[in-house]
């Protein structure tokens, strides 16, 4: 007995470590972000402020160029805001539709962005809103260039948001105006490119061709932008993987804005219900 | 004295971390500047403390960086063999107490040892990164320009504060 208290007084600094050790392999094999607990991410309550206390004095770093890309998205919605409404006038004209018949699916909440991380295996962002904007679970997140992420974890005022640049993000994306659909994903080397992956070997398109979202998951809408098409790699199969710029630029992410999906809500309390009348 | 000298190194080099050189990525590498705290630990305090503080730093620099258990493990792991690899390159039996510094040990011999400390600690770190996302080339990229930037700092800091 005395041996081995001995033993344990001798090595504890070892007992110690492996100890430690073991925690922190706990902590490691968490893998999934969104059972991780928020107050082990940046979006917790302390590490949250400090952050945005540090936004408020970066974020006018490079506002001029956010402010031209802004106006000049601005521009561009303008001109398809003046060719919807033609369109919508047509239609009134013709009687099929009425103004109360047009019904808002997506709902905008601008966000600022307080954290963010470019050259780790796996990026994060954390947003300076939480649920009690009524930020949740898997909204998708983008800014005036295109797709940033998707909501993974929220707390009271804050959230974390899986970066475009997170391998464990798979997006739905497909080539504009065409329905060849396929994954976006990160391959951990550029914050400028992702790859898009499983494209059908018949599909044409060149390089510089838009990559946009497909409206398949409820995170995002049909056609917001993701990147353009540079490069193809021919892995020799009957799908094609390309290289993707992507839109945004992941260094200089200011505001943000997170999208509502208000029909998913109905879906998802609707499938609730169901399931409550079940029990 | 020399704890509380240190808690202010401590503090100093964790927040740099967080706040600037996470920050300041080249080529994929960052400076781990934060590895300044687990180098100038005073000798005084016994090895259990020095490995607990060594996760708590890790575990700070985690949270910050939504790493989980990254730093941590790294931390703690280079913290429990630091006094081991101290005393390969410093065997003066005088020096008991206060910080691990370039005046105490010597220019040479604490260049050494940061050094050691400094290449253990981003070899680790980034072989655990990179059980989520293998990747050869950048891997080693990452590790040699965390290596240089992390051990200039290092130097640049124990040289600034030895002017004094």
């Amino acid at each position: 007995m005395e041996n081995l208290i001995r033993f344990f007084t001798k090595n504890s600094p070892w007992f110690t470590w492996l100890f430690l050790a073991i925690l922190s392999i706990v902590l490691l094999c968490q893998t999934n972000p969104y059972h991780r607990s928020i107050w082990f991410s940046s979006a917790n309550f302390i590490t949250a402020n400090v952050y945005d206390i540090q936004a408020n004095v970066t974020g006018y770093f490079g506002l001029r160029q956010t402010n031209d890309e802004m106006l000049e998205r601005t521009g561009q919605l303008e001109a398809e805001n003046q060719a919807l409404r033609q369109l919508l006038q047509q239609y009134q004209d013709l009687g099929s539709h009425s103004n109360d018949s047009v019904h808002h699916q997506y709902r905008y909440l601008i966000a600022h962005v307080v954290g963010n991380s470019i050259n780790q295996a796996e990026n994060y962002i954390t947003l300076d809103k939480g649920s009690a904007d009524g930020v949740h679970q898997d909204l998708g997140v983008a800014d005036q260039n295109g797709v940033v992420g998707i909501v993974a974890n929220v707390s009271e005022h804050y959230s974390l948001v899986l970066s475009v640049l997170n391998p464990k993000l798979r997006l739905s994306v497909m080539l504009k105006d065409t329905e060849s659909f396929g994954s976006l994903v990160w391959d951990g080397k550029d914050s400028r490119y992702a790859h898009f992956e499983d494209l059908p070997r018949n599909v044409d398109y060149e390089n510089g061709d838009t990559i946009v979202t497909t409206g398949y998951t409820s995170s995002f809408p049909k056609n917001i932008p993701v990147g353009r098409i540079v490069d193809t790699f021919d892995g020799g199969g009957s799908f094609l993987t390309l290289q993707i710029e992507l839109f945004p630029n992941f260094n200089r992410l200011n505001a943000v804005h997170v999208i509502f999906n208000d029909e998913q809500e109905e879906r998802d309390r609707l499938q609730e219900s169901i399931g409550t009348s079940d029990k | 004295m020399s704890i509380l000298l240190y808690i202010l190194w401590l503090l100093l080099a964790v927040v740099l971390q967080v706040l600037l050189f996470n920050h300041l990525p080249i080529f994929g590498g960052v400076a781990l500047v934060y590895v300044i705290a687990l180098l100038k630990a005073p000798v005084e305090i016994s090895r259990v403390v020095q490995i607990v503080m060594g996760f708590l730093v890790g575990f700070v620099v985690d949270i910050f960086c939504n790493t989980p258990g990254m730093h941590a493990l790294t931390a703690v792991s280079v913290m429990a063999l630091r006094d081991v690899i101290l005393h390969l390159y410093n065997d003066d039996p005088e020096f008991k107490n206060g910080l691990v510094s370039m005046q105490q040990i010597g220019l040479s011999a604490y260049a050494r040892f940061s050094l050691s400390i400094i290449v253990m600690h981003c070899i680790l770190l980034y072989i655990i990164e990179s059980f989520t996302l293998f990747n050869f080339p950048v891997l080693l990229a990452k590790i040699f320009i965390s290596i240089s930037l992390t051990f200039g700092i290092c130097m640049a800091f124990e040289f600034a504060s030895s002017k004094k």
